[in-house]
């Protein structure tokens, strides 16, 4: 989903696949949010970023991150109520819907 | 090998293609599920994914940690989704390109010689040599 800044951003970021892989689904059981892009850049690091209104990336970025954390090891989780325009844009470089 | 149930998801990553492959086969051999996935986050840590039904996922990922904890090491990390959400599709779907490339040549169920035939195709790509006791597969 091309994400151009106009809705929080959410981001969680883990070492590895896995735990990004549970907590990208539970991020997406836990409120209303959209997948925007997994990243796995080969830097060990692996990112997930949603989009929705702030309240429901919140209770997403916080469901994404406890259960990243149980099961291995979570670097990073933020939450961007207002992100400037050229975030979006970096944002959607990894795109999930762009082959 | 197609079964109507592919629901669920199993992942494993672990440290080191030798053990992610005797991961993958053991996980294979252990239930019915396929493998479809995996992923290099070139750290070092190799993730296999797999997808069957629930208990077959459980029993699966369970063969598989039991299988690399016996070889010495520990996995770093390991899950079952039972229930993905439809969106997770988006990128499990990747994975499953690059499983193509990687082992296009071998059947769903990896049997020992296939993996040490896997081992002996990626051990003759890398520009180092491995060392003779690594290959014990």
């Amino acid at each position: 989903m091309r994400y151009y800044g106009e809705e929080a951003l959410g981001l969680v970021e883990t070492v590895g696949m896995v735990p990004a892989i549970h907590a990208a689904d539970q991020m997406l059981k836990a409120a209303n949010v959209e997948l925007i892009s997994y990243e796995n850049i080969g830097s060990t690091l692996v990112t997930v970023m949603i989009k929705g209104d702030v309240a429901a990336v919140r209770a997403a970025v916080d469901a994404g991150a406890a259960a990243a954390a149980k099961i291995g090891k979570l670097t990073a989780h933020n939450v961007m109520p207002r992100p400037i325009k050229p975030v979006g844009d970096i944002v959607s470089v990894h795109d999930i819907d762009v082959y | 090998m197609h079964m109507a149930n592919f629901v669920a998801l199993g992942l494993i990553e672990t440290f080191g293609l030798v053990f992610a492959l005797e991961a993958a086969d053991a996980m294979c051999k252990a239930a019915d599920v396929e493998l479809i996935g995996y992923e290099n986050v070139a750290s070092g840590y190799i993730s296999i994914l797999v997808s069957g039904d629930v208990g077959a996922c459980q029993a699966a990922v369970e063969a598989g940690v039991r299988v690399v904890e016996e070889m010495g090491t520990e996995v770093y990390s390991s899950v079952v989704i039972p229930s993905p959400h439809p969106d997770l599709k988006k990128i499990t779907d990747r994975f499953r390109s690059s499983l193509d490339g990687f082992l296009g040549l071998v059947g769903v169920h990896l049997s020992t010689k296939a993996v040490s035939a896997i081992w002996s195709i990626v051990a003759s790509n890398l520009s180092f040599s491995i060392p003779k006791a690594v290959t014990f597969l």
